[in-house]
């Protein structure tokens, strides 16, 4: 493989971290239909969670304003 | 005026740059002057043609540097410094061409062109003018406002004030002390300035939860400067205005924020950004340092501070009619993920956000054949678009399979999504045989939100 210079290398296993909602979607299909109901219900719960945390990223913290960048 | 022509090394360059009342050693205590030479050298600088008594909007003498041994001075030419008649603060306009891009590894993308009349030679240069902070009318907010603002007029015809305009606009609706000296601005302070421009202060407030990295690059990639604020281990807060980035073909951060809540974006492919430092020089580069764990953000390293740099907030200065931000056009990207997720592997997956005109998206499509697939072409090239819009395009290990456009006029609770397409056929074919299912529909209308749904199933037929 040619690698460029200064390019990093990150190790499979440090280079996969997935967002609980995106695990096992793939394996839903193997499951028969209602449990796999059950498996898009549970989901869809734990998409909403993350989309909430998405939109919270908006919030500043209370003395964010308040700060001066001077250097 | 008068002028010199002399041979380019160290101490010519700070000879040049002293003049009255400036001596040598200000020159050669600069550290802004001693960045300037490294990164002449490596542009390959040979020759200074300098002009004195020369007149700028804050200053007194245009200092043009160039390689002129063959041919046309336009193809050697590097561009100018204007040398200021203050001791510790010599850089003012400089305006100098950027590295090479490296095979499209560097991208240089705030740049405009910048005319130059040496006696009578007209001269151009790509480039973002960069100035270093007087602290008597700028500090560092204020001067990497400045050169944002050098590209926002560019691209949005807003205005273009001298940093003396920009604090007193800044200090317009909140001051707490006179404004000169400027010793600093707050971030209330820096909206006051953007809105003073006729532009719009989008603030993203740096949280473990913000993928910095690929929000950065989501402005950038269309031209738009972004005003990052850090700080510098025992000294404070430090503004500086991001130009362009370093992106890397395989992935080089394990997390730059959002890890917990997003698949991979496109900014985890991004080693370094390009930033007018004022306390470095122009182009000056910022290595990011991914996050740790899910709880923190990527910080930054730079040669010339102490320490790694923590992230506190991003300023980007947008057109008012850019009402969409990242952070909204992000909180799709789990939904569709989740939908192709159903079929293909999410660890390989990467999405790609960035704004872009309409004028640049049909120029593409024009110009490429291969850009859309070849149903969406005439219609995306004859529809009436946004003047901006946000493109979304998933990839699935380093082939594009997905692609939405989201409407950057929409309100944010409206339904910004304009257009779906799927670049890879045998997906969209899997996937739109595994949806017909009756029992699948309304789950999923959940998990997509109803009129997403209804987009996705349009895009199959």
């Amino acid at each position: 493989m040619l690698v460029l210079q200064n390019e990093r290398i990150i190790p499979p296993e440090q280079g996969i971290a997935m967002p609980e909602y995106l695990k096992f979607a793939a394996t839903l299909w193997d499951l028969d239909p209602q449990h796999r109901e059950a498996r898009l219900r549970e989901q869809a719960e734990k998409l909403e969670i993350a989309i909430t945390r998405l939109k919270e990223t908006e919030r500043a913290p209370a003395d964010l304003f308040e700060k001066i960048v001077s250097i | 005026m008068s002028y010199s022509v002399g041979s380019f090394s160290e101490d010519q360059l700070y000879r040049e740059l002293a003049g009255i009342p400036c001596i040598w050693e200000d020159a050669k205590s600069n550290p802004r002057a001693k960045y300037l030479f490294d990164y002449l050298r490596h542009l390959g600088a040979t020759t200074i043609v300098t002009e004195t008594g020369y007149i700028d909007a804050a200053s007194f003498e245009l200092f043009v540097t160039g390689d002129t041994d063959s041919g046309p001075l336009q193809d050697g030419y590097l561009g100018f410094i204007v040398a200021r008649p203050l001791p510790s603060a010599i850089i003012g306009r400089t305006v100098v061409k950027t590295y090479p891009s490296e095979n499209g590894r560097r991208n240089y993308t705030c740049l405009r062109t910048y005319h130059v009349n040496l006696f009578g030679i007209e001269l151009s240069v790509e480039s973002l003018a960069f100035q270093e902070q007087d602290t008597s009318l700028a500090a560092c907010a204020t001067v990497a406002l400045w050169s944002c603002f050098q590209k926002t007029r560019d691209m949005f015809n807003s205005g273009l004030p001298s940093p003396v305009v920009i604090t007193r606009a800044a200090n317009q609706l909140l001051r707490s002390a006179r404004p000169f000296p400027s010793r600093g601005l707050t971030i209330e302070q820096v909206c006051n300035a953007i809105a003073s421009v006729g532009l719009d202060p989008e603030v993203y407030p740096v949280q473990p939860d913000l993928p910095l990295v690929s929000m950065a690059y989501s402005y950038l990639r269309l031209g738009v400067p972004v005003l990052l604020i850090f700080k510098v281990e025992n000294i404070g807060l430090h503004g500086v205005a991001l130009n362009g980035y370093s992106m890397r073909p395989s992935r080089q951060l394990a997390r730059e924020g959002g890890s917990g809540v997003l698949p991979f974006l496109v900014g985890s492919r991004i080693d370094e950004f390009y930033s007018h430092d004022d306390q470095a020089g122009p182009f000056s580069k910022l290595k990011i340092i991914e996050a740790p764990d899910e709880k923190s953000s990527v910080r930054f390293a730079a040669t010339n501070w102490k320490g790694d740099l923590t992230p506190c907030a991003l300023v980007v200065p947008v057109n008012p009619k850019i009402r969409t931000g990242f952070r909204e056009v992000i909180s799709w990207i789990p939904r569709l993920s989740v939908l192709i997720g159903f079929v293909r592997d999410a660890t390989q997956f990467e999405w790609d956000i960035h704004l872009t005109s309409s004028n640049q998206l049909k120029k593409l499509v024009r110009e490429d054949q291969n850009a859309v697939p070849a149903d969406v072409r005439t219609s995306l090239l004859i529809e009436g678009l946004p003047k901006y819009l946000w493109r979304c395009i998933l990839s699935i290990s380093t082939v594009p399979a997905f692609e939405m456009l989201l409407d950057t006029t929409a309100m944010v609770r409206g339904f910004p999504v304009l257009r779906i397409w799927w670049p890879d056929e045998a997906l969209k074919k899997e996937l739109g045989k595994k949806l017909q299912g009756p029992a699948v529909g309304p789950i999923l209308a959940q998990v997509l939100t109803t009129r997403l749904y209804e987009k996705v199933i349009a895009s199959f037929s």
